[in-house]
């Protein structure tokens, strides 16, 4: 029972972390159609951000987080600047803004590479290895603060999409974006905003990972892959199903790894994605479309 | 002069859309375009908002509007209906209205004016567009394309699907809110409905104005009659 209750608590901080990186795949293809895999590089460099951040400006975790939120966005602005929004203005086939952000991803990884080696970067922090006793079980700090700031910012998005203008207008272009255009919506302006949001995310996820696991260049694009998988599973396109899917393939990698064991972790992860693709390709809460890029 | 239109020309690839397309619209008109099934009839009308970059030059209320950006268009007071209605089925009927307000500040009394105009919609309010009957839809997306309260509306064939009785009472509608004041360019493939109502007309055939006139002149014409109001069964 100890157990199960610390597998839980594991399952939430790591669910909540692929929730802040999957919401981020939700939005870009629901307005535009397409899987946008430079995400990957927005949690890298939010990654290194803490660690920069941490060891030669501030020894303040959360101004440390600050900046590897602020690092996420403008990463993933330039991004959407340079590489896809001319594209986008060409009117060019979906499948060339995912080869493109596959490549992105690649330089991205290697840019860290160069910059930082790829030996692996302990972020300094005051709560380290601290952990406190609940209910007879251990639970680290480090956790309880990963699960409070995942659910704050998860409740921010929800609130962000279902109270404002700019969300009104999201819900709406995720059904027809050039309709949005239509009633005034500058629909260049509105999705360099969507990729701030969603960078900005991703660096909080990085954030995160890098204080959890270390900071190292391939940890991003493993980390991703994986949220990449619950968005699938929770249904493309779907901010509520890529939450959804990122707390049910958490709990069942924590699960299995704490039951059975952890080599078959990304066994059932990318199981998981097989058997959805071949039952229910559009995913636990997705709409159907025709063209899946 | 509310609308002037110069040498407007696109192509879609190799396909010559539109041919040099010129005309005016003053200012209270309510003008029609009649023309075929790809005539260019939205081709034209999906460049004078701006999704698509034609090339010529638009001139609203004597100033000349620069090419792309629809945003802009519907800030300096021109709003398209787009064909097909494309109102957000995701989305409740009030909150389409709502998007229809997106550039202003108070949305609230161009919701209630929407009500007014269409009662059904009230009715309806908290019920997803995507429920609504076709008729529905037209009036939602009518409603929301007057939220800016826009002085010149632009209407790309609202009467496509409707049935007779609803495509007399959405004629009926686009008249009334001419007769309110807003300029109105409506584009039809119905044209005997549509010429009913209108002061001016054009005839717009592969891209290119082949005629113009007023209402009655284009209705009474017999060419016009034969090619796009049905008159050729006359001889049978």
């Amino acid at each position: 029972m100890v157990l199960f209750f610390q597998q839980i608590i594991n399952a939430l901080a790591i669910g909540g972390i692929y929730a802040l990186m999957s919401v981020g795949y939700a939005l870009i293809y629901s307005l535009l159609r397409f899987t946008n895999f430079a995400h990957s590089v927005a949690v890298t460099f939010g990654s290194y951000a803490i660690y920069v951040a941490l060891t030669h400006i501030t020894s303040n975790f959360y101004l440390g987080l600050i900046f590897g939120v602020l690092v996420g966005a403008v990463i993933a602005l330039i991004i959407e600047l340079t590489a896809y929004k001319p594209l986008l203005i060409k009117n060019s086939a979906r499948s060339s803004l995912t080869i493109i952000g596959l490549g992105i991803s690649t330089i991205g990884t290697n840019m860290i590479i160069l910059i930082f080696s790829s030996r692996f970067k302990v972020i300094p922090t005051d709560f380290g290895g601290k952990s406190i006793q609940l209910l007879g079980a251990y639970i680290s700090v480090l956790d309880i603060i990963i699960i409070a700031i995942c659910l704050v910012m998860l409740l921010g998005v929800f609130l962000f999409i279902n109270k404002t203008r700019t969300g009104l207008a999201i819900r709406a272009a995720s059904h027809d974006l050039d309709s949005t255009a239509l009633m005034g919506v500058d629909v260049q302006k509105f999705l360099s905003i969507i990729f701030i949001l969603a960078g900005a995310m991703a660096g909080i996820a990085g954030v995160m990972l890098a204080t959890k696991y270390q900071a190292y260049p391939s940890l991003a694009t493993t980390m991703t892959n994986k949220s990449f998988i619950s968005s699938v599973v929770g249904g493309l396109g779907s901010l509520g199903g890529a939450v959804a899917g990122s707390f049910i393939l958490s709990t069942g990698e924590v699960m299995i790894s704490g039951y059975v064991s952890s080599e078959l972790r990304d066994l059932f992860s990318y199981g998981l994605l097989i058997l959805v693709l071949l039952v229910r390709p559009y995913g636990l809460m997705g709409k159907r479309f025709d063209d899946k890029a | 002069m509310m609308l002037k239109v110069e040498n407007l020309e696109y192509y879609y690839g190799r396909i010559h859309a539109l041919r040099g397309v010129s005309f005016e619209i003053e200012k209270g008109d309510l003008c029609v375009i009649i023309g075929s099934n790809g005539a260019g009839k939205s081709t034209l009308m999906n460049s004078l908002i701006g999704l698509l970059d034609a090339s010529g030059d638009v001139y609203f209320e004597d100033k000349k509007l620069t090419r792309g950006k629809p945003h802009t268009r519907i800030e300096s007071g021109i709003v398209l209906v787009p064909e097909g209605r494309r109102i957000f089925p995701n989305l409740t009927v009030v909150e389409n209205l709502l998007m229809g307000g997106f550039t202003i500040k108070n949305r609230e009394e161009g919701v209630e004016r929407a009500f007014e105009m269409f009662p059904i919609l009230k009715e309806r309010q908290k019920q997803r567009a995507g429920t609504l009957s076709g008729g529905e839809q037209q009036m939602l997306a009518i409603g929301r394309g007057l939220m800016t309260n826009p002085k010149m509306l632009l209407l790309d064939e609202p009467s496509l699907g409707l049935a007779p009785l609803i495509v007399n009472s959405v004629m009926q509608t686009i008249k009334r809110i001419n007769e309110e004041g807003i300029t109105v360019l409506l584009v039809e493939q119905n044209a005997k409905k549509a010429l009913a109502i209108a002061n001016k007309a054009c005839v717009l055939e592969q891209g290119k104005i082949v005629r113009t006139g007023t209402g009655r002149e284009l209705l009474n014409d017999p060419k016009i009659l034969e090619a796009y109001l049905g008159g050729s069964r006359k001889k049978d």
